[in-house]
């Protein structure tokens, strides 16, 4: 029987479900069959992403097929947001639905056995495809398809991903099992893998994979070269990151300017066109500076993944990061996190415990990201002039306050909010692999897509918001020749915040220069510019250090600012979650307003109390 | 008394276990939780098992199981992996 043979509604494309453990080959089969064209599924209640892809048959009809999460047991869910959750809930789903399905579970021809106890949780209709034939042929095995066909009583067959006619097979295979729905019988995993898996004479080449890869890990694990040849491998993609990204952005960054510039020409100067070019399109030149990033950071992500070397990098720094109530999971997305947190929260996916992940993206704001960079140089220049050494020691020390601070809060986060056990350290270790261009590209492509189609509204959005709260002045008191910022509602939250923030040092400048930031940390210096009057603050700041030193308070006498109100914005900015953008890829990950709600809260409220602390402690030292 | 405790034969674990050397599981003494995790991934009871390398600074454990699956093991949970001779 071939796939043309499927009877399914021409309205209604029958569903195709691939199930299997993480680095079963799944995603390589799903490619090969899909030819990679792949967006992610809208399936009711199903909320971790589920990709899906609609495939045509023979017979003109068509299939849906969908790549649930790789799952290791369907009996042994404990949290309905794990990938096994997940799963069980789709497959449920399917079960009760009117539209005809079939579930294909893959399988790691080299570990059949571990396999075949998914199988005992599967049920009908069902269909088994064993991967990775070329890799068992290279240890001199094969599988007697015919005896494990008769032993599970579910259609079995034996590709490779790479093989021409693996979708030829695949579908072929799903349409046996639709058209014979036969009940799973019951066998033992490891006894019927013993019995169905013959010898064969190995094939050179994949001895030599498998040696290349017992010689690689005796060098990438090693004690003492593995951390040192793993952290040179992250810093070069964190260099890559910024070295790459940058260009990339500035390109975006000089055809937003030009677009703004026509739109001024077009509209002419006046408050409708200010909020269009700087409200939303200056929200939009956000969302693009973002996309470089992303793409990169994806794209390395997947080829670290797809290699089987990400594996040995937890395996390495996993001790270190116990030490934070973290595994070595999560070492990636910390480290990215010090370029740009909106992409670093997106990469936490490659933690597996779901209260890990949760830990890692509550934390990682926290670490120092470029955006923060400006105003740290803006206020070490103004305030602690000609005293380089001690400026760079103030730098390196906020670059380790952001870490220390990740590392309090993960602890107290384990212990308080997202108490409770974890999953045990179990990491599958693969092999070593030659990654397929396409899949990863096609994997960058969606990751980009989704921050596009959930953060980006949120950014404009909120870009517009605090355009009308800078630039629309209030009717009041103030000076009519005054300028903008200083009537706006800006200024008159910022007068009326005064007195929470004087014992920080903060006064409603400052204060509305935070509140200008709240959309991104590297407005800061931009808004600090606008309020004191300097233009292009952002190229060079030198005027505007001399404008916060020369600075008087209310009284036009004494200094606005000392090196005690600079260290107190220092300690404020090294906390608190100045940066929408992360607040919306929070919101994109946890599928929740609670947990950025939460960041933004402990941030700012611990930013709040180190700024009191710091200059309070600094007064009183003098 | 001290001497006693020492006398009295202890089952090896897989975190303290020599590498290279094959083994087979012979109880998980752990959580049930744990248990089960570590069932659905193959490390049962009658799996065999063979330490690749110990992590350093007591990292996890690399350990390769008989139908040729590595894994990484956490330290703290390969205490409770007890250990004896294949037969």
């Amino acid at each position: 029987m071939t796939a043309a043979s499927v009877v399914t509604r021409e309205d209604e494309p029958f569903l195709l479900v691939l199930v299997g453990r993480p680095n079963s080959g799944k995603s390589s089969l799903f490619n090969a069959v899909t030819g990679g064209h792949a967006r992610v599924g809208n399936f009711p209640g199903i909320t971790v992403d589920v990709l899906e892809a609609q495939v045509s048959l023979d017979n003109g009809s068509t299939a849906i097929v969908a790549d649930l999460p790789g799952l290791y047991s369907l009996k042994r869910t404990t949290d309905p947001e794990s990938d096994e959750g997940v799963a069980l809930r789709f497959l449920q789903n399917a079960r009760t639905s009117s539209r005809p399905w079939v579930a294909v579970q893959v399988i790691d021809a080299t570990r059949l056995g571990l396999g075949l106890r998914l199988t005992r949780d599967l049920s009908a209709p069902l269909a088994i495809v064993i991967t990775q034939r070329d890799v068992l042929e290279g240890q001199g095995r094969t599988i007697d398809v015919e005896a494990l066909e008769r032993a599970t009583g579910v259609p079995v067959a034996l590709v490779s991903a790479r093989d021409a006619d693996a979708k030829r097979v695949v579908l072929a295979l799903a349409s046996r099992a639709l058209s014979h729905v036969r009940p799973l019988q019951a066998f033992d995993p490891e006894t019927l893998a013993e019995s169905v898996v013959r010898e064969k004479p190995p094939d050179p080449r994949a001895v030599r994979r498998r040696t290349f890869t017992e010689r690689a890990d005796r060098l990438l694990l090693h004690p003492l070269l593995g951390p040192i040849l793993f952290l040179s491998l992250m810093a070069a993609v964190f260099a890559a990151v910024f070295l790459v990204a940058d260009p990339v952005t500035s390109v975006l960054d000089a055809g937003i300017t030009w677009m703004r510039a026509r739109l001024v020409s077009l509209l002419g100067a006046g408050l409708v066109t200010s909020f269009v070019t700087d409200g939303l399109l200056g929200g939009a030149g956000t969302v693009l500076a973002f996309m470089p990033q992303i793409v990169i950071l994806t794209l390395a992500m997947e080829l670290l993944d797809a290699t089987g070397y990400l594996a040995r990098g937890a395996f390495l720094v996993d001790r270190l990061l116990r030490l934070l109530g973290l595994s070595g999971y999560a070492f990636v997305p910390l480290l990215m996190g010090h370029a740009c947190a909106v992409p670093a929260i997106s990469a936490t996916r490659i933690v597996r415990d779901p209260k890990e992940r949760l830990v890692s993206i509550l934390i990682l704001p926290l670490m120092t990201c470029s955006a923060r960079l400006p105003t740290y140089g803006l206020l070490l220049a103004a305030f602690f002039p000609h005293r380089t050494m001690l400026q760079a020691g103030l730098f390196v020390g906020l670059y380790f306050s952001g870490i220390a601070a990740g590392l309090v809060a993960s602890l107290l986060l384990r212990r308080t909010v997202v108490k409770g056990k974890g999953l045990p350290l179990v990491l599958e270790m693969p092999s070593f692999r030659v990654p397929q261009p396409r899949l990863m590209w096609n994997k960058a492509m969606r990751a980009s897509t989704r921050f596009l189609k959930d953060v980006a509204t949120t950014i404009v959005l909120a870009s517009a918001v605090l355009w009308v709260l800078l630039s629309v002045p209030l009717p009041s008191s103030r000076a009519v020749d005054a300028p903008v910022i200083e009537r706006s509602v800006a200024a008159e939250i910022g007068r009326s915040l005064e007195p929470i923030t004087r014992p920080a040092g903060f006064d409603w400048r400052i204060n509305v220069a935070l509140l200008g930031s709240f959309g991104a940390r590297e407005l800061m210096v931009g808004t600090l510019g606008i309020i004191f009057g300097i233009e292009g603050a952002q190229e060079d700041p030198a005027p505007l250090t001399q404008k916060l030193r020369e600075a008087k308070a209310a009284d036009q006498v004494t200094p606005a600012y000392s090196t005690r109100t600079a260290l107190s914005i220092l300690a404020f900015f090294v906390l608190a979650c100045q940066c929408l953008s992360t607040v919306a890829a929070i919101r994109r990950e946890t599928r929740t307003w609670r947990w950025p709600l939460f960041v933004v809260g402990y941030t700012y409220v611990a930013g709040y109390v180190a700024a009191v602390l710091v200059y309070q402690l600094a007064r009183w030292m003098g | 008394m001290h001497q006693e405790a020492e006398n009295k034969p202890r089952n090896r674990s897989l975190a303290d276990a020599p590498g290279g050397v094959p083994f087979v599981i012979i109880a998980l003494e752990m959580s049930e939780h744990d248990k089960s995790w570590l069932e659905a991934v193959g490390l049962h009871e009658g799996q065999r098992v063979a330490v690749l390398r110990h992590g350093a600074f007591g990292g996890p454990v690399h350990v390769r199981t008989g139908d040729g699956a590595e894994f990484a093991i956490g330290r703290s949970i390969a205490l409770g992996v007890l250990l004896g001779q294949v037969p």
